[in-house]
Formats: structure tokens, sequence, C-alpha cells
């Protein structure tokens, strides 16, 4: 019996060897090569992209940075966006651009093709207030949010993404709070993994 | 750009915004000492009282409790056309101010002008603010600054008995105490609109506000057909606004209440603005009533007496003598105060005004009759610093017939004619939100 035992002991043990170790082959391919670099859908990294929509304000840029939650295809993309946004008020022809910056994290699933969710704090509206009619004051509200879309990342680093959801604002405190909603949308985003 | 009412109904299901909601209001209901207005139904009694406690808290004293009454503008304004019928005294006073330019021959027109710019008022006879509805939602932010506006007006009357009634026995008089009720109204619904748009009171150029306010009023009021009605409305909200608001820089509410113990008695006071001293240390206003009677023959009715003031001299002025001059700041012409008697001849329907108006001494007289001299249907003489100008609904008034009129002593009150303090139409572009 004890003899069975052992005979079944080392042929567990052998297998797990063939399995495990390279074959004298591809001992000898690795020997010659150097080895294959990690495609940049599963490192991390910084990007950069540029885009319309609120991740970027309205119109703006992004820097952001992934990281690959190990053994997993969950991401974490940390950015901050700086970018401008169009305001006017609605007796005057002239746009003011009113320079913004936004910030957010992105969690994401998936290889190349992933789901995204989006939370963030950036403009949502521009409010204006013209006492007796003196030039309008223009300003950003802001307010965080919470989107879902959808994000391609190849493997040369090439990234796009867009989202969808709604925001609140939590400043200019006169509007009423079922006032505050508004809708979130990134049309879209184009970016670059760095590494 | 979407509209903000598209996702209104989506709160129940994000808790997570109603609870970040909470803490931002925290944060941000509140500027200074005093809770920030809140847009809400202006029908509804938790947004009433809200509302009141603002202006309680920013005004300082005890928040008014009054009822609120919202109206359809149009009925109301006919029900008001229809009200006003005119008695043969205001009829005979209209056509002759008209024969001076200063009103409309058309009453009803006036009366429509008049209703069309009032968004809302406070009447203490009844205790109420009636709110004039066009159509739009009540829950605007617009609405609730409107409404605490109205409110400003109630803790006038609560507070300190102050009110449109009882006070200023001239036209001259009430259209001065009139911009100290609406600049008071002015300056808290002003401050209001900041605190609740999260703007900082300090980075305001209140100065330039109220130049460019005033500067529009005055342009507007020197082409409006009837300036002796609009006044009422183009007068006290920028000038009175820029007088209390001056006052509040200078030293916040206690110095409100200052003005408030010592009311300008002129417009004159209220145009040469916070902290003025009259001119040569003479008195603000010095009507010539003393000698402000013609003697006119049997055949002469008199109708109506009235005392006009800076503001309505200043209009009349500037469109007789051609001038048409944009406003930077009051430039005191040394006219100091007037006395104007009207008189109908029974037999004709045809009236005559008689109007004696006063300057600091008599080359200021002489300066204004010379660039009078071109107009016919003036008739103008001088005596010492007093210039009379005469007009009839007949034609010319023959210059012998000035030259030699005799003078008694005129009374020194009009029949004043209440107007209950109101606010004007929520202007939607004042304020606006826009998503991106």
């Amino acid at each position: 019996m004890g003899g069975r035992r052992l005979s079944r002991g080392i042929c567990a043990f052998v297998a797990a060897s063939v399995i495990s170790s390279p074959s004298p082959a591809a001992a000898r391919q690795d020997s010659a090569a150097a080895p294959e670099e990690p495609r940049k859908t599963e490192t991390n990294g910084p990007g950069v992209s540029a885009g319309i929509g609120s991740q970027y304000v309205a119109f703006g840029i992004q820097l952001s940075y992934y990281f690959r939650l190990p053994h997993s295809l969950y991401h974490v993309v940390p950015y901050v966006a700086f970018g401008t946004a169009p305001a006017t008020a609605n007796n005057k022809n002239e746009v003011d651009w009113l320079p913004a910056f936004a910030f957010g994290a992105l969690g994401s699933w998936g290889h190349k093709h992933r789901f995204v969710l989006n939370l963030f704090y950036s403009p949502i509206g521009y409010t204006y207030v013209s006492l007796h009619g003196e030039k309008p004051d223009l300003r950003l509200e802001w307010g965080p949010g919470l989107t879902a879309g959808y994000e391609y990342v190849a493997f040369s680093g090439f990234y796009m993404r867009f989202d969808a959801g709604i925001q609140y604002m939590v400043t200019a405190p006169i509007f009423a709070p079922k006032d505050r909603f508004a809708p979130a949308v990134t049309l879209i985003g184009l970016g670059y993994k760095l590494w | 750009m979407v509209t903000v009412n598209g996702v209104q109904n989506m709160g129940s299901r994000l808790t997570i915004f109603t609870a970040l909601w909470a803490v931002a209001r925290s944060l941000a209901a509140c500027s200074g000492d005093c809770p920030t207005v809140q847009a809400c139904d202006i029908r509804e009694r938790s947004c009433q009282r809200d509302t009141a406690e603002v202006a309680a808290c920013l005004r300082g004293g005890k928040a008014s409790d009054v009822k609120i009454d919202v109206v359809d503008k149009d009925s109301f304004i006919d029900a008001q056309v229809t009200s006003n019928a005119e008695s043969a005294a205001q009829r005979d006073l209209r056509n002759g101010l008209s024969l001076l330019g200063l009103m409309e021959p058309n009453d009803e027109e006036a009366v429509r002008d008049y209703w069309n710019w009032v968004g809302a008022f406070y009447s203490s006879d009844t205790d109420r603010i009636t709110v004039l509805h066009r159509g739009t939602p009540l829950s605007a932010p617009s609405f609730v600054i409107l409404l605490l506006h109205e409110f400003i007006h109630a803790m006038q009357h609560h507070n300190g008995g102050i009110d449109y009634e009882g006070h200023g026995a001239t036209y001259d008089e009430n259209l001065a105490f009139a911009a100290m009720l609406e600049g008071e109204a002015v300056l808290y619904e002003d401050l209001a609109t900041l605190d609740g748009y999260g703007r900082d009171r300090d980075d305001v150029d209140w100065s330039g506000i109220f130049r460019q306010f005033e500067g529009r009023e005055w342009k507007d009021a020197r082409a409006n057909a009837s300036p002796y009605e609009s006044a009422g409305h183009r007068f006290p909200y920028a000038f009175g606004g820029a007088y209390l608001n001056r006052a509040w820089r200078d030293g916040g509410n206690a110095s409100v209440r200052k003005v408030f113990a010592a009311i300008p008695q002129s417009t004159r006071q209220v145009l040469a603005g916070y902290g003025s001293t009259a001119p040569d240390e003479l008195p603000w206003k010095e009507d010539p009533n003393e000698v402000g009677m013609p003697v006119l023959s049997a055949e002469f009715e008199y109708v109506a007496t009235r005392h006009l003031g800076t503001w309505l001299f200043e209009i009349w002025k500037d469109f007789w003598t051609n001038t048409s001059t944009d406003w930077n700041e009051f430039s005191d012409s040394g006219f100091a105060g007037d006395v104007l008697n009207v008189f109908r001849l029974p037999a004709t329907g045809d009236v005559i005004v008689v109007w004696r108006l006063r300057f600091a001494d008599a080359r200021q007289a002489t300066a204004l009759q010379s660039a009078l001299r071109l107009q016919p249907a003036l008739t103008t003489s001088v005596s010492d610093r007093d210039v009379i100008v005469a007009v009839d609904s007949r034609g010319p008034v023959a210059q012998s017939f000035v030259d030699t009129m005799t003078w008694t002593a005129s009374a020194p009150e009009d029949s004043t004619e209440v107007t209950p303090p109101m606010a004007p139409l929520p202007n939607e572009p004042i304020t606006c939100r826009q998503t991106l």
C-alpha cells in the first residue's frame, strides 16, 4: 500500500514538472531572444488624451494613469483634465470660453474592449448674473457625476472611450435640488498610453 | 444645451447624490450669517416662510408673515384699466402736464404701460403681496428673488411703520421717499441674488453697476411719453438703489437704518447721492410757495398743485432745450424747487399751466430762460432767481400776460397720489443657468 502511494506521488510530481518546466526546445528559444514585453493593455502606465465632454470639462486634454489589478481584467484609472467650456448670456452674441479642470477615476473591466464606470467632479454648466443690466458675470458651476461607458485599448496603446450618465450641481445654492441634475456625457476621448 | 428639468425625476434612484447634496448644501447654503434663498414654488407656505427668513436675516429684524396672492397679469391689468375712471381734476392735470411733455394724453395706455412693468407689489392696506403671473413657472429662481423684494417692503411696514402711505406732501417728496423704500428692497434683493448664485459681494463693481443702471433709466425716462407717471419706476430703483447701496457699503445695515431716520426730502438730494451736502450751505429744497400761485381772472378755475422736483425738471429741461445729455453723474444745475398750478376754463375745457421754478441764483434762472427762448409753445419770464413758465392748450400764452402776472402764496402740499410699492417684472436674462 505504501509503495503504491509512493508511486502515485512520484507520478504526480513528474506530471507537475512536465507541465511547469519549459521544454528543452523552449528553453533554447528563451536563451536566444529577449523576454516578450507585456502588451500595453496589461501594464500600469500613464495615458494622455484629448476629448469632448464631461471628462474633459467640455473641450480639453486629460492626463491619466492606468493601474491594472494583479491577475485580473480590472483597471483603475485616476485622471485630471484641463479644458475650456463655452458660455454665453442669453441676450449676448459673444461666447466666453471659461477655463476649468476636472478630476475623477475610471474603473474598467476588460482586455481590449472594456466596460467603464466613471466617478468624477467637473463643471456641470454655467450661470450668469447681471445685476441691473451690467455685463453678465459668467461662471461655471460644479458637481460630482457618475457615468458608464465603453473604452477600447489597442495593444499599441491607442485608446478611445465614451460614456454617459448623470451629474449633480453642488454650487449656486439658489437652485432647488430637483433642478440640480443634468446629463453627463463624454462624446469622445482619444488618447495614447505611453507604456 | 440640455434643459435642467429633463432629469429632475432621477433623484430617488441616485441616493449617492442625495448624500452629496446634503454635504454640499451644508457647505454652500449659507453666506455670511444668513441662509441663502433657494428656488421654490412661491405659492407654497414653506417657500414663503424660508424666503421671509432670508429677507429678515439680510435686513435684520423679524420676518414678516404675509399672505401671497398670485393673479393672472392680463386679468389684473384689465381690472385696473376698468376701475381707473379719471376724475375731471385728474383729466385736466393730465392735459396740463401733457402740454409740458410730462404726461401722455391717453390715460388707458399709461395705466397699461405702468402695470405691464410690474411683477409684484405689497400693499400695507391689505398686508398682502400680489404677484402678477405671466405664465412662467413660479418656481424659477427669479420669482423667489421677487418675493424677497416684496418681503422687504412688508418688513418696512411691520418693523418700522414705513409705508408709501402717509409720507411726503409733494410729488417730489414722494418720489424721494419711494426711492428709499425701493432702494432698500433693491439692496437686499441684490445681496440675495449674489449669495444665491454663489458670487462674492466683494467682487462686485457696485459703482459701475449703478452708474450704468442710472444712465439707462435716465435715457428711458427721457424717451418716455409720460415721465410724470414713469418716474415711479424709472427713478426709485436705480437712484434709490444707488443711494442705499452706497450707505450699506459705508457702514452696513446700521448706515441703512440711519438713512431711514433722516429720509431725503427731495429727488435733488437723492440724485446728489449718499453723503452729499447741499451746495452753498443752502437747503436741498426751496419751493417758491410764498409766491407760487398766480392770481388769474375769474374765468379760470383752479385744478391742482404739484411740486415736481429735480428729477422731472431735469427731464423736462433736457427735452425742451434739445440737449439730450447722457447720464454720467448728477450735475446740479442750481434748481432748488418749484410749484406748478393747473387751471381750467370750464366754458371750453381748455387748461393753462403756470410753473414757477426757483434756482440758487438769478444767473442760473436767466440761463434756463435763454435756453428755452426758441420754444414757441412755452412762454417764460424771469423774476429774480425764479423762472416762470406758462403753457395754454389754446396756444402760446402772451408774454405780457406772464410779465404782468401777480402772485400769492401757493399750498405747500400736493394732493398726493398713493401708489403701493412694487417690484419690477422678473427679468429672465438677469440670471440664468445653462448646462454644458
